[in-house]
């Protein structure tokens, strides 16, 4: 079965999965890398308010020593917006993977078991979709974490919200499967339910499931700069590309290259899941529908 | 049918309670004493704050909290803001017109954009111009609503003063901006998903009959494609009744919009618990009811539909 899936990926995919990928690691390993090397420090933060000759090295834009010009502390945006895809990168990917595995298994079980664990799950799921997705973030945010938000804590609160529709989606792949007939005269030959799930009904419902999740990854990258912007989410002094987007804003006129990359850089994060999660669901012929 | 519509109501009553259930016990999670907000952060006596508790219920278990909250909500009464003393009820009216105002013009573009540039495309399967819609659509998507929202203010308010950009006092004009940006993402879906199904109806033997019957290609589109991708839709749209109500808090905070979501992020903030309850509760409720109501909608287009729910 996983062959069969790696054999599809490659051959109905390739193209567009490798100009992704392509486009993800050099956002995000080549680029920090480079960074580090050119600095010759940490990398994290290259910032001067007058450089050696006196000059004031604030808001300056783009050039040949900063290619994204510098903010109001003279900290050059370029290795900033290529930091600032860390955080976004482990809250995205991170609660795309705990928001599959927590989706997956209430789904599988849902759907299993049926009665009234079924009505349970689905139960919750309503309700949790139903709480409006800032609103139960704030909430959330503010009851987890208070006044000190860490990734941890986004990752927390954005998998809590999250799991219902990845469970709808694993519940739905499973019942497809589970009335098939060839799981009747497995279970007539002696397979019990454990057996099952394994080796039917998990391999049926990962496609849809892995390309739900790459999809969700991108629109949790979205998600956590957007309550990052409204102030909710991560803090200074981490660098995100919320919180820089936030700080241009407030000197709009002067210096949209504050604003322009990185929105451009989120953006183009955020296609890049995206698109990774359209091309696997084409490839694996996962039945996903997509919503935001 | 009936008692189709039965189960469903008892369905979203239970999740509505539920819901209170949840959003009571988490809003009074929130860290920080509401009894200090209704004081709105002067320094009170012990004994003025021991007052204050008695008056609201804060004194009591967080059950008895529930229920009393429950009860009042029962007769219709959603209690009063701790901050402005204004009833919730009140409050909840006047925010309410600027949420709907921005929902309904974001829902008219984007149902609009769906139907004429899906179609449109979807008619006209893999050349430049479908290769061009779908990847427009991708990066519709993918822009964060708050990002748009920044680069419409700076484009449209600052750099060409077309539009204005904050707040709700010139009128009608002021949504303009808001609607736009917050149905970017909603259209590029509905667009998407137009397409696919314009794309697979276009190929039934159905399509194909009547287009050799004679019957012209615009007739076609609208009488045997279009009309079968309605259910789809309209469920999308359904679905994006809720999201939107999340999306608009976003961009009625970035426009500074008196509306529903906004209050709520206030509330939150000052710890005005009452308020945070009641608007979510609402907002919850309006959610439940929407998805009803798409229910019906589509067994209205789809007789099929109509046939397995009796």
């Amino acid at each position: 079965m996983t062959r069969l899936w790696l054999s599809r990926l490659v051959h109905l995919a390739r193209f567009r999965l490798a100009v992704v990928l392509i486009a993800l690691v050099t956002v995000f390993v080549v680029a920090p890398a480079a960074v580090i090397a050119l600095s010759g420090g940490d990398g994290s933060r290259t910032c001067s308010i007058r450089a050696e000759d006196g000059s004031y090295q604030d808001r300056l834009s783009p050039s040949a020593d900063h290619w994204f010009g510098t903010d109001a502390q003279g900290c050059d945006v370029f290795s900033q917006v290529v930091f600032g895809a860390r955080p976004s990168l482990l809250i995205g990917v991170g609660s795309g993977l705990v928001m599959a595995v927590i989706g997956t298994l209430f789904g599988v079980v849902a759907a299993a078991r049926g009665g009234w664990v079924d009505s349970l799950v689905r139960r919750i799921g309503d309700v949790t979709l139903g709480i409006p997705f800032v609103v139960g973030a704030i909430l959330l945010l503010s009851v987890l974490a208070g006044d000190q938000r860490s990734p941890l804590e986004l990752v927390i609160a954005l998998s809590l919200l999250g799991w219902p529709s990845t469970a709808r989606i694993a519940r739905g792949a499973a019942r497809t499967v589970l009335v098939q007939p060839y799981i009747e005269s497995a279970r007539a030959a002696g397979a019990g339910t454990s057996y099952v799930i394994r080796r039917h009904v998990l391999p049926n419902a990962l496609p849809s499931v892995v390309a739900y999740a790459s999809l969700s990854a991108g629109a949790l990258i979205a998600a956590e700069s957007t309550l990052t912007y409204l102030g909710i989410g991560l803090q200074v002094p981490t660098i995100s590309w919320g919180l820089m987007i936030e700080q241009g804003q407030r000197s709009y006129g002067q210096t949209p290259h504050l604003i322009v990359f990185p929105a451009l850089f989120l953006t183009a994060t955020v296609a890049a899941f995206v698109l990774l999660g359209d091309a696997l669901r084409d490839s694996l012929d996962a039945q996903v529908e997509v919503t935001a | 049918m009936i008692a189709w519509v039965v189960r469903r109501l008892g369905g979203a009553a239970t999740t509505f309670l539920v819901a209170t259930v949840v959003v009571f016990v988490v809003t009074f999670a929130l860290p920080g004493d509401p009894a200090r907000a209704v004081a709105g952060g002067r320094k009170v006596s012990p004994s003025t704050l021991a007052a204050i508790r008695a008056r609201y219920h804060l004194d009591e278990s967080l059950p008895s909290q529930y229920l009393h909250w429950l009860g009042r909500l029962v007769r219709g009464d959603l209690g009063e803001s701790y901050a402005s003393r204004r009833a919730v009820s009140d409050m909840l009216l006047s925010a309410l017109p600027v949420t709907v105002i921005l929902l309904v013009a974001t829902l008219f573009v984007e149902i609009v954009a769906a139907l004429v540039v899906g179609t449109w495309v979807g008619m006209r399967r893999s050349g430049p111009t479908d290769r061009t819609v779908v990847g427009l659509c991708t990066l519709g998507i993918a822009a964060p609503v708050f990002v748009v929202a920044s680069l419409g203010q700076y484009l449209f308010g600052v750099r060409w003063g077309l539009l204005p950009v904050a707040g709700t006092d010139d009128g009608l004009v002021a949504y303009v901006l808001p609607s736009m940006v917050l149905a970017m993402a909603g259209a590029a879906f509905g667009v998407r998903i137009m397409r696919t199904e314009v794309l697979e109806q276009a190929h039934l033997p159905h399509v194909r009959t009547a287009t050799g019957k004679g019957i012209s290609s615009g007739q076609v589109t609208r009488r045997h494609v279009v009309r079968n991708s309605l259910t789809t839709i309209v469920t999308f749209f359904g679905l994006e009744v809720g999201a939107l109500i999340g999306g608009s808090i976003v961009v009625e905070r970035v426009f500074n919009l008196p509306g529903v979501g906004n209050v709520i992020a206030r509330a939150i903030s000052q710890r005005d618990n009452v308020v945070v309850l009641g608007f979510t509760m609402f907002v919850i409720a309006v959610y439940l009811v929407v998805d009803l109501l798409i229910d019906l909608f589509a067994m209205l287009l789809d007789p099929r539909l109509r046939a397995a729910a009796w």
